[in-house]
């Protein structure tokens, strides 16, 4: 925990219109594990109804921090704030209590093998008494329209190729209608056309259900494409930040080098250039 | 001499770790079951898993236990003349014993090792993580059941395989010495008594026990490698024989002094 005592008023932000308050805050966020030092000092916001992208090099803390995000980790300096509340002092029943407003599609599904599609999509509202059984079901067929996944209740997870998994682990992410949806690297593995397709579906879910979007992807095409903000990562400290058209203008070699897939060392030249 | 020591370090160290976690995962385990944090579904389905399926290996072991037990005893106690006892002595050994013991041996080989894999292969696929992000305790989804599974049929299939060891004994009695089922049988109602058998039934609770707890907190505490999930098993497994046969000592002078 951090040795200070820092809130949302009190720290310095990113200017921002002062009608928007974030959903979503990290403050001087720091994170060390195993004594190697994986994050350092990010801050920024995440406003509702935008999608925020966060890139970086493979390595460069993109994962971890958003498991900070989500309490599945605290930082070691810093806190991290959703809807002004400090996530970082709460205990494991408090951060499931805003968890239930979160939702997240992990980088390979993360999916319950042991349940059919339907039950991994209503795990999260199994023991809900007030929702009647007929509702659940209901909404499970909506949300695999959604996800264009009809059909596929009663399959296992086994039985769905990368894409079809990466659109059920969305669904799930989705059931509980939550404020904020964390996706991690969710084209990765994907052929260009299945990547697209998901891609295009994240963005489909924020537009019409109004959701915030926090999306760590290095695949920088598609994250540009969709993110109306993007912080890039570079060795666990933040290198830019801004519109993705300020990643493309940027010249920062590393931002350079990393939205324009400009590679560095021997036989690099044969990649290329976006 | 200092490589030697590095190396007693780190076991010791290991060997502390292991202990504070399986510590802190019952106190956890018990805190939700006191909570009434249990799911009468799955807790049924690992019953079936823990119970159920490790009835006919359990079987096979102590009919196999009681006849080459009784195959030794019939032998001497026909020499020293006390053959009308031997129905006894291998009803008495396999309540204090072999019954709970040789159970829970079988079981956690079984269930114990299954427990570390389904866990251990969850972790490293992240569906831990994301029962936490669906506002899941992980221990009250997982570990509860198959702590009460293993609390609560661990017992009955010890009292399953006393029985079982006894009628093996009868069948290689019965084949070595031609023993009547009246001569062997007879002999145990009036000399084995009830504590006996209880007190091996409590003896079953507690391995049931580790059996849950040590093989749930090697799955959940698996590093994230596939090859990990393959360690936390084998670990898994022996470190339930150490620590029954440990808990077996003390139980036996507890409670059979």
């Amino acid at each position: 925990m951090s040795g200070t005592e820092l809130s949302v008023a009190d720290v310095e932000r990113v200017p921002q219109p002062p009608e928007r308050q974030p959903l979503l805050s990290v403050r001087q966020a720091s994170h060390t594990i195993d004594g190697q030092q994986i994050l350092e000092g990010i801050s920024f916001d995440v406003y509702p109804g935008e999608i925020f992208g966060i890139m970086g090099m493979s390595g460069s803390g993109k994962t971890t921090l958003l498991r900070l995000l989500i309490g599945l980790e605290r930082p070691t300096v810093g806190r991290v704030f959703f809807r002004g509340e400090d996530m970082t002092v709460l205990d494991e029943d408090g951060l499931n209590r805003v968890r239930k407003s979160m939702g997240m599609c992990f980088q390979y599904s993360a999916l319950f093998d042991s349940m059919t599609v339907a039950q991994n999509i209503a795990f999260a509202v199994r023991n809900r008494r007030d929702l009647p059984r007929a509702d659940v079901e209901r909404r499970v067929h909506e949300l695999l329209d959604v996800v264009e996944m009809e059909g596929t209740e009663n399959r296992m997870p086994a039985d769905l190729s990368g894409g079809m998994k990466k659109r059920v682990g969305i669904a799930r992410a989705l059931m509980e209608e939550p404020a904020l949806v964390l996706y991690d690297e969710p084209s990765s593995g994907l052929d260009p056309v299945m990547a697209c397709n998901i891609t295009g579906l994240i963005k489909r879910v924020s537009e019409d259900r109004g959701s915030t979007a926090v999306v760590v992807s290095h695949d920088v095409l598609h994250l540009l494409a969709i993110a109306n903000r993007v912080l890039m990562l570079h060795e666990g400290r933040e290198v830019l930040q801004g519109t993705p058209d300020d990643m493309r203008a940027s010249e920062i070699p590393i931002v350079h080098r990393f939205v324009h897939g400009v590679g560095t060392g021997p036989g690099t030249e044969f990649c290329p250039a976006r | 001499m200092v490589s030697a020591l590095a190396a007693l370090g780190s076991y010791t160290l290991r060997a502390l770790a292991f202990f504070g976690e399986t510590s802190e995962l019952h106190l956890r385990t018990l805190v939700h079951v006191s909570r009434g944090g249990i799911e009468l579904r799955p807790t049924l389905v690992q019953m079936a898993r823990v119970g159920v399926s490790s009835l006919p290996i359990v079987a096979v072991t102590m009919l196999f236990s009681g006849m080459v037990f009784a195959y030794h005893v019939a032998d001497q106690a026909e020499t020293l003349g006390a053959s009308q006892y031997v129905g006894w002595a291998v009803a008495e050994t396999m309540a204090r014993e072999l019954g709970p013991a040789l159970t829970a041996i079988v079981v956690a080989a079984r269930a114990g090792s299954a427990m570390a894999a389904e866990l251990g292969t969850m972790k490293v696929t992240e569906q831990i993580d994301a029962l936490r992000t669906m506002a899941t305790d992980p221990v009250q989804y997982l570990v509860v059941p198959r702590y009460l599974a293993a609390l609560l049929t661990v017992p009955m299939l010890a009292l399953i395989a006393d029985a079982i060891g006894v009628a093996g004994g009868y069948i290689m009695a019965h084949e070595t010495t031609g023993m009547t089922s009246a001569q062997y049988f007879g002999s145990i109602p009036g000399n084995l008594a009830e504590w006996t058998v209880a007190a091996g039934v409590i003896k079953a609770v507690f391995f049931g026990i580790i059996i849950a707890v040590v093989g749930c907190q090697q799955g959940l505490y698996t590093q994230k490698a596939s090859e990990e999930v393959g360690k936390a098993t084998t670990r898994a497994v022996v470190y339930c024989i150490m620590l029954i046969y440990a808990a077996n000592l003390v139980l036996t002078i507890v409670l059979l002094p």
